[in-house]
């Protein structure tokens, strides 16, 4: 009988969409479904087999008759991740048409990089060919409908949905003071979470500036997670968050890998997930939210809004992250006697007098304005946002010429690397000076405002 | 309520399996069936772990007290990668975590294996996984990490910082030790939030020794040093080879050798080396009490079996210093010399060769030693206790 077969990343392999696969194939094999998969990444595929290029797509062609039905994970990576140019990508999009008249294809999108058809007809008309080949195709939410129809062209009716959350099961049955316990977590603390890969687009660096603002004593953000791959951008982007989150003292950081029943074990221990991301089509962290029902705030990007649920919040801007964050702890702080992000919980009919009144709102205004420490100057923003010196890509349209590119790049890198290297040093340097100064500036400006309240004026 | 099954996930498991992590899952899961518990063992088809070649027939096999799951090994990767950056292993230079990952992947891996164990959990009490920087742990310890405990027989090498192994021994519900410096050195590199126990490990002490019916059936006439296990690289055969060169001027003793993997020899190591092959527990316990002295040259130990026999047969051992446990071991018993590079290793050939009388009371300590520590009793003891306390019977069932 020949098999289905599921194409996607796997376990072990540290990705959402391998988590996603495995949980589904546990299901349906469970069920008696005979499906093999095959993962372009090393892991406990079937098969595996180097994926995104002409010649990967060129095999899956030779497998289409010893398999039923492909279902394959759409992401850039495993469709034309190692394409050179836009000529090839057109012969893998041709490629992937044989392969859905071969053998009955359904796809799963999770990320399309539309931008891609902008500049080439020929291109987007061939992905459009390539969907409308297909035997189903679905996205995980209606913004994702859309934006596939817009940019693609292709007809609505084609394009269907399938719940992100379908197969998920819990990795992790621990109560929530279990969780708090084992992660050692203070019981009577309000836990913000920020979980998954940590990288620019994730934004949980967000999170960390919003918790400055809202001074929520009662509040933590903890940031979990690891870099899914070694790369200087991430490297850096962890650094920057790394000195953010130690200028903080109620937000942690806790990088490494985490077992799955442990990320089910964070979400669980935790009281909102705040996921602030700045680009993402749908996240499977925000469906483990949900299958914990623990409330979210997303951002309104992709596909997330109309992926959420009752529970979720969705912000738009910084101003809104913090106004929302804000909104969840202070809900929490009223049930539980705690001071409000405001520093401090007003009970009805508290104050008796006008005096009275206006003494509490002054301490609420006090306890409200943002430490010097925690504000981050602009002088130092713009320090830490000055572009990385980047060698220039070798890529061009042609390939003789990304080749003598390259072959120059070669030659005198052994002179650009120390010289591109001294300068990030430097700016590396100037930043973590200017930090040292501004906490410098803090501390006396503290210290000056005590002695002014000691003094009585 | 019936209690569920505990399964043991070695690589490898079987009468001809030469490998001493395999050998404590092989007699903790019997001791266990003993015991009256279900145990079942889940494992592989491969029996030498150089080719991983399927040998034994996969399915499962009730013959015996503790029955045996086998699934069969892909041999769909043809180890180009895992020989590129294991050289950069070797080298001690940076690996990425990519690189560790298709490093891991590379070598034995069983897909059926995974499928199955991610497939029916729900019957395991738990699983217990050994060694660490196998597949058969590294993928298939990460299905239910609440449910997992490994045995991480760790020492000091460049893969126990790999980033690929946090989740899983971070994430187990329990971690087994058999050695103080493993604990040690495992919490060093680790995060284990979760619970801990060195349970231990343990060696069958023989009814009998017959050196002399030894060194009949092999046709050794003349003292010999002794060495038993894997001649390889990772082994610190090689170490040990140039060691004993370094003696053979001096005395006239032979090194007498068995086990799997390739000697190696020089035209000169040839005269004085005896290979007698892969042999039976009871030859190789009648070895260890021929023996002037047993030599332990590898440096990456997580518990040494083989000196703990060596003791047990009277033998005084010789060891690399550099294993932790190994001169945690002779600290504490007295019954040996830990030697610090191949000069000191050749030294102490030719002082326990001209001494024989001195090696043999040097000795005396270590029977009581492994008899006070090492006897499977407590360490089963140890294992219950734990079973009991992470995984108590009736839960989750």
């Amino acid at each position: 009988m020949f098999s289905e077969l599921v194409i996607s990343p796997y376990a072990p392999y540290r990705d959402g969409i391998a988590s996603y696969t495995v949980q589904e194939v546990r299901v349906r094999r469970k069920r008696g479904e005979n499906i093999e998969v095959l993962s372009p990444q090393p892991s406990a595929a079937h098969h595996h087999l180097e994926l995104g290029g002409f010649s990967g797509a060129l095999s899956l062609l030779r497998r289409a008759s010893q398999h039923s039905r492909f279902t394959v994970h759409v992401y850039p990576e495993i469709m034309y991740g190692r394409c050179r140019n836009r000529i090839e990508r057109q012969a893998v999009w041709s490629m992937w048409i044989r392969i859905a008249k071969a053998v009955p294809v359904e796809l799963r999108i999770h990320e399309v990089v539309y931008s891609l058809f902008e500049n080439s007809a020929r291109e987007k008309r061939l992905f459009a060919k390539f969907l409308e080949a297909c035997d189903s195709v679905y996205v995980h939410s209606d913004v994702e409908a859309a934006q596939l129809v817009e940019a693609v062209g292709v007809d609505r009716k084609n394009v269907e949905l399938f719940d992100h959350g379908q197969y998920f099961e819990k990795s992790s049955t621990v109560s929530v003071a279990q969780a708090r316990q084992s992660l050692g977590l203070d019981p009577n603390k309000f836990i913000f979470l920020s979980i998954g890969f940590i990288q620019y687009q994730k934004g949980f660096d967000r999170g960390v500036d919003a918790m400055a603002k809202i001074s929520a004593t009662a509040a933590q953000l903890h940031i979990v997670g690891s870099a899914r791959v070694e790369a200087d951008v991430i490297t850096d982007f962890l650094d920057e968050l790394e000195s953010k989150v130690s200028g903080s003292e109620n937000c942690h950081l806790h990088v490494g890998y985490v077992s799955d029943a442990d990320f089910d074990t964070w979400i669980q221990a935790a009281d909102c997930v705040v996921l602030p991301y700045r680009e993402i089509w749908s996240s499977s962290v925000l469906e483990r939210a949900k299958l914990f029902e623990r409330p979210t705030i997303v951002s309104s990007v992709g596909g997330l809004a109309d992926q959420g649920s009752a529970e979720t919040r969705v912000i738009s801007s910084e101003l809104e992250l913090e106004a929302e964050m804000r909104k969840v702890y202070d809900s929490w702080a009223n049930e539980n006697k705690m001071e409000s992000s405001s520093g401090v919980m007003m009970e009805p009919n508290e104050v008796n007098s006008g005096a009275d009144l206006v003494s509490k709102l002054k301490q609420t205004a006090g306890a409200s304005a943002p430490k010097p420490s925690t504000v981050r100057s602009n002088s130092r923003s713009k320090l830490e946002n000055f572009p990385k010196l980047q060698r220039p890509s070798s890529i061009s349209t042609s390939r003789l010429r990304s080749r003598m590119k390259s072959s120059v790049l070669k030659l005198i890198d052994w002179q650009v690397a120390p010289v591109a290297s001294h300068v990030d040093g430097f700016q590396k340097a100037t930043t973590s000076t200017v930090r040292d100064l501004e906490q410098r500036i803090a501390a006396l400006e503290a210290m000056i405002e005590d002695s002014n309240q000691g003094s009585g004026q | 309520m019936e209690e569920l099954t505990i399964g043991f996930v070695p690589p490898r498991y079987g009468d001809e399996v030469v490998g001493g992590a395999e050998a404590v899952m092989a007699e903790a899961a019997h001791g266990l069936a003993k015991r009256g518990h279900k145990v079942e063992v889940i494992t592989t088809c491969a029996i030498d772990h150089y080719t991983w070649k399927n040998e034994y027939a996969p399915g499962l096999d009730n013959s015996g007290l503790v029955p045996v799951r086998r699934f069969a090994i892909d041999h769909n990767s043809n180890g180009v990668a895992r020989k590129r950056i294991g050289d950069s292993i070797l080298a001690n230079a940076h690996v990425p975590v990519e690189a560790q990952q298709l490093w891991a992947n590379d070598s034995l891996r069983s897909s059926e294996m995974w499928h199955y164990l991610s497939e029916n959990m729900d019957s395991y009490r738990c699983l217990i996984f050994a060694p660490y920087q196998f597949w058969t742990t590294y993928a298939c310890g990460q299905i239910d990490s609440s449910k997992t405990i490994i045995m991480p027989c760790m020492h000091e090498e460049p893969e126990a910082r790999f980033d690929i192994y946090q989740p899983v021994l971070n994430g187990a519900e329990g971690i087994w030790f058999l050695t103080d410096p493993e604990a040690d050195l495992t919490n060093e590199i680790y995060n284990l939030t979760k619970s801990q126990q060195i349970v231990g490990a343990a060696v069958d002490v023989p009814a009998s020794y017959d050196p002399t019916a030894f060194c009949e059936k092999y046709g050794i006439t003349s003292p010999f040093i002794y060495y038993a296990g894997r001649r390889e690289w990772g082994k610190g055969w090689q170490d040990l080879l140039a060691g004993f060169a370094k003696a053979l001027d001096r005395t006239d003793i032979k090194l007498v050798t068995s086990g799997v993997g390739e000697l190696g020899l020089t035209e000169e190591l040839e005269k004085r080396v005896i290979d007698v092959g892969f042999i039976s527990d009871n030859d190789r316990n009648n070895a260890m009490a021929a023996a002037l002295a047993y030599v332990q040259p590898s440096d990456r130990e997580s518990f040494s079996r083989t000196v703990l026999e060596a003791w047990l047969a009277g033998t005084p051992v010789i060891a690399n210093a550099r294993s932790a446990v190994v001169a945690w071991h002779i600290d504490r018993s007295e019954a040996g010399y830990a030697y610090s590079g191949v000069e000191d290793l050749g030294e102490a050939i030719v002082g326990f060769a001209n001494n024989p009388s001195a090696a043999k009371d040097l000795a005396s300590t270590g029977r009581d030693y492994v008899l006070t520590n090492y006897q499977w009793d407590s360490i089963l003891d140890n294992m219950e206790h734990t079973l009991a306390n992470w995984f108590p019977v009736g839960e989750g069932e």
